[in-house]
């Protein structure tokens, strides 16, 4: 007997999308991404062993950043477009970038489990990812139901790895928790985060605010 | 300017699973089924407007010959699904914990509910009229996703069309309901649980 048709029909809407951007020059935004790094005052919770952050530099965000422009100008349609034909959300928000900031890790470099708390989307952009210096990883958010029934690696079965690479942008909701694997690498991994946010305007449905 | 390519990479199992069934012969199957709903004592509380179950009946379709094909079919599915898509434990045995059938005429449905610590469903439809109304299923990531305002009303409801011979298979934790029925044709669902059982060596 031949193996009968599985169709995946799961109703619910992608939780995460990838896409990939070709416009980055890395020579010349690595000095600008260092010196973001090397502004902030403030060590960052979350980033250990290797880790830091430029998340509490708000005078200088890539999103405000003339480096980064283009970058934005790319950005903005496909993250409209997932939040409202993908993700439907209503349109009598407006939508705009509440923060944005860079990430490096050294070897062994991580960040913790965490969430984005009240933001619509959060898009995650490796500015570089060397070769080994470890993935994003998305906790399951079904994981609790799942508990009912034995697994062979609980540790596997929570966790779940998305390989990338250097231009890749990973767009998530929010509430959805995540981490890093350990840089493995002598070379850094750097990452560019951009919190959408939003707020209640009816008078202008399906507006999105960006950088000018 | 066109948005480039997206790539869905959320790394979660499917949840709904759908596989064809050729083999029903519903004239010698309709009486057979009539008979369950017709000899279960007690009324399902789930089924409501011209709706009746035979799950309060201890005479369950896995047990009876004329299904025996189709679930002679079903069983490598549904251990394929568990073990290989679902990732679950290839140790203990998933065995069919019980079975009924489901009739729901105009207007008829079934409320929402979900089946427990049952490791998969296999919702099967023996007969699917013309507008006889689907399986809706609860979005699971809900109240996270609550944060944001949608622009449906009833953007955690999503519906899953089927036809005659459709069996879906999800997770016994699924939360789900059928729409109504507008046909005055009968609509028919098999259902099975099929549950975890730790043999002793």
């Amino acid at each position: 007997m031949s193996s009968p048709k599985l169709i995946d029909v799961t109703p619910f809407e992608p939780l995460i999308i990838k896409v990939h951007y070709d416009g980055f020059n890395w020579d010349k935004l690595k000095p600008v991404c260092q010196k973001m790094i090397d502004e902030t005052k403030i060590p960052v919770d979350l980033e250990e062993d290797g880790g830091k952050s430029s998340v509490y530099n708000r005078d200088n965000q890539p999103h405000h950043h003339p480096a980064f422009k283009e970058f934005y100008k790319w950005l903005r349609p496909i993250a409209h477009h997932i939040m409202h034909e993908e993700w439907g959300l209503a349109p009598q928000w407006e939508y705009f970038i509440g923060n944005s900031w860079v990430n490096v890790h050294t070897k062994g470099g991580i960040t913790t489990e965490h969430h984005h708390g009240p933001c619509a989307m959060v898009i995650a952009t490796y500015l570089q990812l060397p070769k080994n210096g470890g993935f994003i990883q998305f906790r399951d958010p079904t994981d609790i139901y799942k508990t009912f029934h034995s697994r062979p690696n609980e540790d596997d079965f929570t966790w779940r790895t998305i390989p990338a690479e250097t231009g890749d942008v990973l767009l998530f909701p929010a509430w959805l928790r995540h981490k890093t694997q350990p840089n493995g690498v002598d070379e850094e991994r750097w990452v560019l985060t951009t919190n959408i946010m939003n707020t209640f305007r009816p008078e202008t449905p399906g507006k999105t605010i960006w950088p000018k | 300017m066109s948005v480039p390519k997206l790539i869905d990479v959320t790394p979660f199992e499917p949840l709904v699973i759908k596989v064809h069934y050729d083999g029903f012969d519903w004239n010698i199957l309709k009486n057979i089924c009539k008979e369950l709903i017709d000899t279960t004592k007690y009324e399902a509380e789930l089924e409501e407007n011209n709706a009746k179950s035979s799950v309060f009946n201890q005479n369950m379709p896995h047990k009876m010959k004329e299904f025996s094909k189709f679930y002679e079919w079903l069983e490598p599915i549904v251990q394929h699904v568990i073990k290989n898509e679902w990732g679950y434990a290839k140790t203990p045995s998933y065995k069919i914990f019980n079975s009924w059938v489901n009739v729901h005429k105009k207007h008829g449905i079934t409320l929402e509910h979900n089946h427990g610590a049952t490791t998969l469903v296999a919702a099967t439809y023996l007969k699917l009229p013309k507008d006889s109304g689907y399986i809706q299923f609860k979005d699971p990531m809900e109240y996270g996703k609550s944060a944001n305002y949608h622009e449906e009303l009833a953007w955690d409801w999503k519906t899953v069309k089927a036809e005659t011979g459709d069996v879906l298979l999800f997770p016994g934790w699924l939360r789900h309901r059928t729409e109504a029925s507008s046909s005055d044709e009968e609509r028919w669902v098999l259902t099975t649980n099929f549950s975890t059982v730790f043999v002793k060596k």
